[in-house]
């Protein structure tokens, strides 16, 4: 036996147990850290993929729905409310029940935003219109004021005309009471509502 | 003269030991494992090498993915579709707490006794699902007002009927005040609620509602300063 031998043969070993340590051992952490890397990227794909696919199926949705459709959605509910054309519908609409005597005015708006957890769970029946679990945003509101003097009969056919218009009057509060000639005398608020913009928060 | 074999200066192995044997084995071995080891971690090395390589290439592949599919997406196409579906959500909304005013009066026309007349009718929206009603009433006796009240009872679509503040009227105040002689002699305030769903605009209305209230308002009214009903009222 060779001690010469035996120190090449130990220092083998050696050179071996560096490279294991010092090449193999971390290269093999780098494979298992870009393995976990290449899964989790691979499973973001399909979730971006899914969202794609959906995205493109709604899509169709809406494009498969007829225009005249999306137009009275549009009136229903529209981006903005225009205070002016509003108060102009107003009239028109009255004096299409041939009342003359009559007062409409602007009264200001609330701007819509978000609702919070809070405001669901603690939305107040006698406050005013609470959200229900279906929307996320409160709808902007225009609010109105309608004096009137005519006949009740008259005031009927007015509230009829009102409740098909083609975007809502909701009407929040109505006081009638005892007019001149026999007339009554009306007292309304009246709420118009728009869609808040809601599409440039959630894409921010 | 033999020679003990104790007193011999040559070191005598012991019997059955043969370490020189063992020795040269144990280095034999260790050289197979020095060898093994230094030929196999160069070879394991190229391999991790190799599959390293694979591995990102199979990562970029990912990222490239990854990236197409973020690519594919559409913001333009999200705002769309959640403008639309939040558009649909208020309006579904709105709708379904859409009530019909001309369907409340008509439903406390019916409910009102013909010797009853509204003086004063306040009706406001609570909440969506809850609107509140008060009236001053007025009628000729106390009867009348006792009779709207069980009238008022009677309705299933108003709920808990308050009546408070009943006032008589002595007639001679009344034509003190210039009012006309018809007029009534009791007054009385009535509060009461009513939800939406009994009331909902009529194309909302479920067939079975619509109906009730179509037989409850059937009788046709005309009204002049208040609110009379020609309601059966002759046991007044």
């Amino acid at each position: 036996m060779n001690k010469f031998s035996l120190v090449t043969q130990i220092g083998m070993i050696v050179v071996a147990g560096a490279i294991v340590i010092l090449y193999i051992q971390p290269k093999i952490t780098t494979i298992r850290d870009t393995q976990d890397l290449t899964a989790s990227y691979e499973v973001e794909t399909n979730n971006v993929s899914q969202v794609n696919e959906n995205l493109k199926v709604k899509v169709a949705t809406i494009d498969a729905i007829a225009s005249k459709d999306l137009q009275a959605l549009t009136r229903f509910l529209p981006d903005t409310v225009d205070e002016i054309s509003v108060l102009k519908d107003l009239s028109i609409i009255i004096e299409s029940q041939s009342i003359s005597e009559y007062d409409i005015a602007y009264s200001g708006n609330n701007i819509g935003r978000e609702v919070n957890d809070e405001e669901v769970a603690s939305s107040d029946s006698s406050v005013g219109r609470e959200p229900t679990n279906n929307v996320r945003y409160k709808p902007t509101e225009y609010y109105f004021s309608v004096d009137l003097d005519t006949s009740y009969a008259q005031l009927k056919a007015l509230l009829t005309k009102l409740e098909t218009n083609d975007y809502l009057f909701q009407i929040t509060n109505l006081k009638i009471s005892d007019g001149e000639d026999s007339n009554v005398k009306a007292e309304m608020s009246i709420t118009v509502f728009a869609q808040p913009a809601v599409a440039s928060e959630i894409t921010e | 003269m033999p020679e003990s074999p104790s007193s011999s200066f040559i070191p005598k192995r012991g019997v059955g030991k043969k370490p020189a044997v063992a020795r040269r084995g144990n280095f034999v071995l260790l050289s197979i494992v020095s060898y093994a080891l230094f030929v196999s971690a160069p070879l394991a090395s190229a391999a991790v090498f190799i599959y390293e390589r694979h591995t990102q290439n199979l990562f970029n592949k990912a990222v490239v993915n990854l990236d197409e599919a973020i690519q594919d997406f559409k913001e333009e196409d999200l705002s769309r579709v959640t403008e639309f579906d939040e558009q649909l959500a208020i309006s579904r909304n709105l709708l379904s707490s859409h009530v019909s005013l001309v369907t409340l009066l008509q439903t406390i026309e019916a409910a009102t006794a013909q010797t009853v007349t509204f003086k004063d009718l306040e009706i406001v929206r609570a909440s969506q699902n809850l609107l509140d009603v008060s009236g001053l009433l007025a009628t000729d006796e106390l009867n009348g007002a006792l009779f709207q009240r069980s009238s008022y009872d009677a309705v299933t679509s108003i709920n808990s009927p308050l009546f408070s503040d009943v006032v008589l009227v002595p007639q001679g105040v009344n034509e003190e005040r210039g009012g006309d002689t018809t007029q009534g002699n009791v007054e009385f305030k009535v509060t009461f609620s009513v939800t939406s769903e009994t009331i909902l605009y009529k194309p909302l209305a479920q067939t079975e509602s619509s109906q009730t209230i179509e037989t409850e308002t059937n009788i046709p009214v005309d009204t002049t300063d208040s609110e009379e009903v020609s309601d059966s009222d002759t046991t007044i």
